[in-house]
């Protein structure tokens, strides 16, 4: 009688520990805690999502300095899934710069690049398989990563108006850049699988579209033109800003954002369009970054769309360390940790909006 | 009786506890579905657009949905696929390596021009530059202002190889800088309206007052360490 009282004993102890592990970290609803950082109730053990990743990885701007370096750069990064016990799964992004053509082929010019250089698609493809064979070479055999290769929606505006020697300016030239850089993505791709790397890397496009570096229509337009290139194989981050959008502290459903810029055209270009993944710039250390995309968010789910799935906050906490002096970064250095963090808190603040994990970080950093 | 006492505890504990799971639907974000920590990303990805899907109602935020889900299981069965095969040996992705083209025209130096939007992503407007060698590295001096304040002048100093990267903002806000000349490694620069001289000493990383002050150089960051490649046996 004895031994089967301490088996109940024994047995109620072990499903009220697994209820525990099993369970959501919950946020306490209380009128008193409208604002994050919320404080946990039940359950007693939060479960892992609820903490982020153990570890961040750097993603680079891409300069003439560092392009020719990519291998020993994706070996760096290789090196970290050694340091760190454990099969790892992350996201980099190579941020190649603003778009640019010659004509002949299309690219980016580079960042810190003086000159106007083409750097081509080509050459980028040329970068980015040295950066995954250096991550292969280096790595520990086991961890997996995803590489996003990046450009921007950047064109020099001077009074709203396209500066002449500026490139990105049309919405033919950004459909068809979009539809090259699907190419040029899907191109690596298969080299990685032909190679035999398809088991642990994995490529895809990114762009950093900020609404105060151009027009909705132009930038809408790179977003067709990737969509109707991927042949539903590849994807792209939008890792860019939602500059002077509202938040739930100043809640606005129709804001009038920057040059034609609507709360429709940002969910569309980081989130609606289908090869679009939303992993934002959250770099204020205010938090307003993460309360902007969040409410964008939940506008979204309002209008019938289905949550934003942010993979990863992104941060200029290493670029802010290397330089010193900006006069901006005391106010736009979050950590990764911070970031994800404000992000994780702010998507949780709706039921309609909240992610049960934001599963990677990435900090961005200059040669 | 010590054990039934006991028993009792924890049975009276169960009940608060079912009590609490029970009420949780009241509580901020306790309706999402009970999910253990996925394997993968991608397969948490899959999941979590296959509950999307079954929940929009919408027929075009459907066909997104579908679409996305499509390039997210070809990436799992390129995955699927590959850990089907043998595990790659450094040898072989060391075999795979591409070559980079290396630059083989030297780099023009001297005061040079820079394209017009140069730096304006990162906040500033620069009017020209200066490219040199100092010890037989690499230095460049971008020369121009604040983009949402012309008046402040500045100079950015970089030695990429070293991992320099400082901006120095003139001493005075008297309009954006232009290098008019180099002395050796100290620059001459004008303010844009042409009448405000300055000096920037490179080796001091500071403005100076004239051409012959002398000022103790800055030490350097030592070089980064050399890269081991494990292809190379290092």
């Amino acid at each position: 009688m004895k031994k089967i009282q301490n088996r109940n004993l024994q047995v109620i102890i072990l499903l009220l520990a697994l209820l525990a592990v099993v369970s959501q970290p919950i946020f306490a609803n209380s009128a008193a805690q409208e604002e994050p950082p919320y404080r946990y109730y039940f359950p007693l053990i939060f479960s892992k999502s609820a903490v982020p990743p153990a570890y961040f990885t750097t993603s680079w701007y891409m300069t003439p300095q560092n392009v020719s370096l990519t291998y020993q750069m994706g070996c760096q990064a290789g090196v970290q899934t050694v340091q760190i016990p454990g099969a790892q799964d992350s996201l980099v992004i190579l941020d190649f710069g603003q778009p640019w053509g010659d004509g002949i082929q299309y690219g980016t010019l580079l960042l810190r690049e003086p000159a106007y250089d083409l750097n081509s698609t080509n050459d980028i493809i040329i970068y980015t398989k040295n950066y995954i064979n250096g991550y292969m070479a280096c790595s520990d055999g086991v961890s997996k990563i995803d590489v996003g290769i990046g450009t921007t929606n950047f064109a020099y505006y001077i009074n709203g108006v396209c500066s002449q020697a500026s490139w990105y300016c049309t919405e033919s030239r950004a459909y068809a850049h979009g539809g090259a850089w699907a190419e040029m993505v899907r191109t690596v791709y298969n080299w990685v699988i032909s190679s035999g790397y398809g088991a642990r890397v994995r490529v895809s496009g990114a762009t950093d579209i900020e609404l105060a570096w151009n027009y909705a229509s132009i930038s809408r337009k790179w977003v067709e033109g990737f969509d109707a290139h991927d042949n539903s194989q590849v994807i792209f981050y939008e890792y860019g800003t939602c500059d002077g959008c509202p938040t739930r502290l100043a809640p606005n459903n129709n804001p009038d954002l920057y040059y034609d810029w609507t709360f429709p055209n940002v969910h569309y270009v980081s989130w609606w369009a289908a090869p679009a993944w939303p992993i934002p710039e959250i770099y204020a250390n205010s938090g307003i970054n993460a309360r902007q995309w969040a409410y964008l968010s939940k506008w979204g789910t309002e209008q019938g769309y289905s949550r934003m799935q942010f993979l990863s906050a992104f941060t200029q906490y290493q670029a802010c360390l290397s330089s010193p002096g900006d006069t901006l970064c005391p106010l736009l250095d979050n950590t990764p940790q911070e970031a994800w963090y404000q992000l994780f808190s702010e998507t949780n603040y709706w039921t309609q909006t909240a992610l049960p994990a934001i599963p990677w970080m990435t900090d961005i950093d200059w040669p | 009786m010590k054990n039934k006492l006991l028993f009792a505890l924890f049975g009276s504990l169960s009940v608060v506890v079912l009590i609490l799971l029970l009420n949780m639907s009241q509580v901020r974000g306790a309706n999402l579905p009970l999910q253990r920590t996925p394997a993968g990303v991608l397969a948490a990805q899959v999941q979590a657009l296959q509950s999307s899907l079954q929940q929009v109602e919408d027929p075009q935020e459907k066909i997104v949905l579908q679409e996305k889900l499509e390039a997210q299981q070809f990436a799992l069965n390129v995955q699927a696929a590959a850990q089907a095969q043998p595990t790659l040996s450094l040898e072989a992705v060391c075999a795979n390596r591409v070559p980079v083209p290396q630059q083989t025209t030297l780099m023009e130096q001297g005061v040079l021009l820079v394209r017009e939007d140069f730096l304006v992503p990162q906040g500033l407007k620069i009017s020209n530059m200066f490219r040199g060698e100092m010890n037989g590295t690499v230095v460049e001096v971008y020369a121009g202002s604040v983009l949402d304040d012309p008046n402040q002048g500045l100079v950015i100093l970089a030695i990429d190889s070293l991992g320099v990267w400082l901006k120095v903002l003139s001493p005075t806000a008297a309009g954006s800088l232009r290098i008019i000349e180099a002395n050796e490694l100290r620059l001459s620069l004008q303010t844009a309206a042409g009448d405000d001289a300055r000096y920037f000493d490179i080796p001091a990383q500071q403005f100076v007052e004239s051409l012959d002050q002398v000022v103790p150089a800055v030490e350097l960051p030592v070089a980064k360490e050399v890269f081991a490649d494990p292809c190379l046996g290092k």
